[in-house]
């Protein structure tokens, strides 16, 4: 069975534009399934829960929402049957009406990466979140923003920026009281403040470890207002690993998601090559263009892609989800131009695509 | 006479990063007699110490340990005194780029600003650099609805040779065209030549500069206008929140500055966008209880059930019958004063407004105007740059309470920055107000 194992395994980029499509999926009712098998699970037993499972949809009382779970289910055993043995990296199940066609669609693959759960549920959208980081580059640069009472951590993904902790100290304001206990007080404000900063490198590389130990931080940029950083980093909390991969410290003012766009924009000599530093980095560039109207800047298909046959363009700016993308990719490289796809994550995306389509930056006039 | 007699007038001290505002501040209590000279003397001794003499007035303000290890200030220090017309409350803000949210803040719940200018060769002239505070103080202050401004031309003994006229000339002159342009009368503006370290023209009058004759200033800030508390009274209850305290005995303690209507104690208030609220129990102004507090009034206040965690600073207190507005989207005309490239839609720069500073993203741009004329010349324009006015809708990445100018105007206006500097500013002529369920706690 080795070659049909085989048969069923896709690529990143395969898998990529799978779950784009798979995400825009959604039913009135739990009637989506989502599948996953992690490999060794042996398929007998997940053949006798989907069984059980259509026993237990007899009990659905909407007769629409019964049928269409129980078709969802017969299709998915009807997959899971031609297999003796889970594939290396697992098997992964979504079957359902689409909501397009109304049509039943099943898919079952087996992923790039191992599946990493077991898991099953009929849902009113398919499960596709254990997926994610499998299309993901696996390069991230971790993002720190602090001050006084508050810090930020993130990360730098292939095309976007991802907060995930946030740590918040009480520090009492200066004026609070005055009088006798002043010098008291004072000193209790500046040790609530270095608690703080130490509780909060804690917290940053309990976060951040984990991509370090699998060898996916390529580095940390570190931004908050004039002196916080040094002040955190002398707090001793950061594990000495993630400081070692600390690439540069930047004056940033605010402590949230506008912070961590500048802080990436005023990093970006560190971290040049990475994708979505260099969207941002391209769409200031094009902006500066057309706002100063130098004539370097050129839009729409026809033009880009003339001016590219001329070898008038140093890059061209291309919405990710362009369908045309590689081919434009192909032609650019006999030019020596290059191709710079905007995530949707980037700020302006939406607006680049809507008013421009695909754009061009030239060499010369 | 009692100070309750006295108006009452909260004045912001302004101006680029070390030009001598905390000392000017600092210097100046000293001389009215509001600090002592025990707490001077202990100061002056801890500072010599350091090796940092030269902060010793600055220290009266600049107490966090961040602030003395490194000379600058980060937060604002609240501090009241009196002159024979008014009791004031000075607000001392920092002058650092990155803090400049807290200047804002600050300038927000004033009624007048001193402008503290360095005249030392050099300083002046980075303050008015493009990158200087000292134009983006002026602007800001302006934008949050400040009109009256004393300038203080500062280190009048630094100067080359010392007390220079012709220095001080060259930078009024330099001042009031770009003051004018923002729309300042800057002939009703007293320029004062002072020194805030040896204190000449503070109160005293200079012997060094026989050759101005204008206000020293005390006397320039006894010549300020009150503010008109009739005119704002008459509007519904604003209460930007500045800070939140937790004082023994009290409880919890927001503090701000009444905007518009009258706060009682017995009312109800609503703390929005949190959307908590209930009974208000105290209301205290320099250290004494009061009934009843008006527009202008510097207060904290106690309200029953509402704790440390439910509301910060930004939040805005109202009254339930009439809360303040949560907006889901605002359109505003907004003016581009700088950017290096170009504002589409998707841009989210930093709305500074009130007490609050969230990031909000622009959604559409509907017109572009002529910054001049205010006409429209151009529908759904495909950016905007610097130089250009236009009729924009904002999106609040968290919720933001703002209002229409028209409605309630020092709720109504704001900056935007972006990448430590301010790209525009902006007065809201709509508000598409988002739902926020209301829970009184009895
Ligand atoms: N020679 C001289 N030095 C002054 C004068 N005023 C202030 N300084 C010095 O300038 C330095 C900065 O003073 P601060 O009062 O901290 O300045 P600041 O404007 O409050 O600074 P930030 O709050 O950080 O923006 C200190 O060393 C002061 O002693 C003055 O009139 N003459
Ligand atoms: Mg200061």
């Amino acid at each position: 069975m080795s070659e049909a194992t085989s048969e069923w395994q896709i690529s990143r980029k395969q898998l990529k534009e799978l779950l784009k499509e798979l995400e825009k999926w959604s039913a009135p009712a739990t009637t989506l399934l989502s599948l996953y098998i992690p490999p060794g699970r042996p398929v007998g037993d997940v053949m006798e829960l989907l069984r059980k499972e259509m026993s237990v949809a007899d009990n659905v009382k909407l007769k629409k929402t019964r049928e269409a779970v129980k078709a969802a289910l017969t299709a998915a055993m009807d997959r899971l049957k031609r297999f003796d043995k889970v594939p290396p990296n697992g098997l992964v199940i979504f079957c359902g009406v689409n909501p397009d066609t109304e049509k039943l669609e099943c898919y079952a693959f087996s992923p790039p990466d191992k599946v990493p759960v077991f898991f099953y549920r009929t849902d009113k959208s398919f499960h596709t979140e254990f997926l994610k980081d499998m299309v993901e580059e696996p390069e991230v640069y971790g993002l720190i923003l602090v001050e006084r009472g508050k810090m930020l951590v993130g990360l730098l993904k292939g095309s976007n920026i991802e907060i995930l902790r946030e740590a918040t100290g009480f520090i009492p304001s200066k004026h609070h009281r005055g009088g006798q206990s002043q010098r008291r007080f004072d000193r209790l404000i500046e040790q609530a403040a270095e608690a703080f900063y130490k509780h909060a490198g804690e917290v940053a590389s309990e976060v951040l470890l984990p991509y370090l130990e699998q060898g996916r931080l390529k580095g940390v940029l570190i931004g908050g207002p004039a002196f916080s950083k040094q002040d955190f980093l002398e707090a001793g909390g950061l594990d000495y690993r993630i400081k070692q991969k600390v690439l540069g410290l930047y004056d940033v003012a605010d402590v949230d998601e506008h912070g961590f766009y500048e802080l990436v924009q005023r990093g970006y000599n560190e971290i040049q090559g990475q994708k979505y530093a260099e969207a941002l980095n391209a769409m200031e560039e094009f902006k500066r263009h057309l706002a100063k109207d130098t004539g370097y800047a050129v839009y729409g298909k026809e033009e880009v892609m003339e001016a590219l046959r001329m070898g008038a363009l140093k890059s061209i700016l291309i919405p990710e989800d362009h369908p045309e993308l590689e081919k434009i990719k192909e032609e650019a490289e006999m030019y020596g131009t290059k191709v710079i796809p905007i995530p949707e994550g980037v700020p302006e995306a939406e607006w680049f695509k809507k008013t421009f389509g695909i754009a061009g930056i030239k060499r010369f006039k | 006479m009692s100070k309750k007699e006295k108006p009452h007038m909260n004045l912001v001290v302004i101006g680029h990063v070390d030009h001598g505002k905390s000392t000017l501040v600092g210097h100046l209590l000293y001389e009215l007699g509001f600090v002592d000279e025990k707490t001077l003397k202990m100061l002056e001794e801890e500072a010599k110490k350091r090796g940092k003499e030269s902060f010793k007035y600055a220290w009266l303000l600049d107490k966090l340990k961040e602030e003395r290890e490194r000379g600058v200030t980060i937060d604002l220090t609240f501090m009241k005194f009196e002159t024979p017309k008014y009791y004031f409350t000075i607000i001392d803000a920092p002058g650092h780029r990155d803090f400049i949210k807290n200047m804002i803040t600050g300038a927000s719940q004033a009624d007048a600003a001193i402008l503290v200018v360095s005249a030392r060769p050099g300083e002046f002239e980075s303050g008015m650099s493009a990158e200087g505070q000292t134009r983006e103080h002026i602007l800001l202050a302006k934008t949050m609805g400040i009109d009256q401004i004393i300038v203080a031309v500062n280190k009048m003994d630094a100067t080359e040779p010392p007390w220079s006229e012709k220095r001080y000339n060259e930078i009024v002159n330099t001042l009031k065209k770009f003051m004018k342009s923002l729309g300042f009368k800057v002939d009703q503006i007293p320029f004062i030549p002072v020194s805030a370290w040896t204190g000449d023209n503070i109160i005293k009058r200079s012997e060094n500069m026989p050759w101005y004759k204008g206000p020293t200033l005390v006397e320039a800030l006894d010549q300020l206008q009150p503010p008109s508390v009739e005119k704002w009274m008459k509007l519904p209850l604003r209460i930007p929140i500045q800070d939140v305290y937790t004082i023994t005995g009290v409880g919890t303690v927001p503090v701000g500055r009444v905007e518009t209507g009258v706060l009682r104690v017995g009312d109800k208030v609503v703390f929005m966008p949190p959307g908590v609220g209930g009974e208000v129990r105290s209301i205290e102004m320099h250290h004494e209880k009061i009934q009843e507090a008006r527009p202008g009034d510097n207060i904290g206040f106690n309200v029953r059930g509402v704790g440390k965690g439910d509301i910060k600073r930004g939040d805005v207190a109202g009254h339930p019958d009439n809360p303040p507005t949560v907006a889901d989207q605002f359109t505003a005309r907004v003016f581009v004063i700088w950017h290096p490239s170009a504002i589409a839609v998707g841009y989210t720069p930093v709305v500074h407004a009130h007490t609050a500073s969230i990031a909000c993203r622009i959604i559409e741009l509907k017109q572009k105007l002529d910054p001049r004329t205010g006409k429209v010349v151009e529908e759904n324009p495909s950016f905007l740059k610097a130089g250009d006015a236009a009729i924009v809708t904002f999106k609040p990445l968290k919720p933001m309470v703002i209002e229409k100018f028209q409605d309630i105007p020092p709720l109504g206006r704001f900056a935007m920055r972006d990448m430590g500097k301010t790209v525009g500013i902006g007065i809201v002529t709509d508000v598409k107000p988002m739902k926020v369920e209301i829970k009184l706690k009895k």
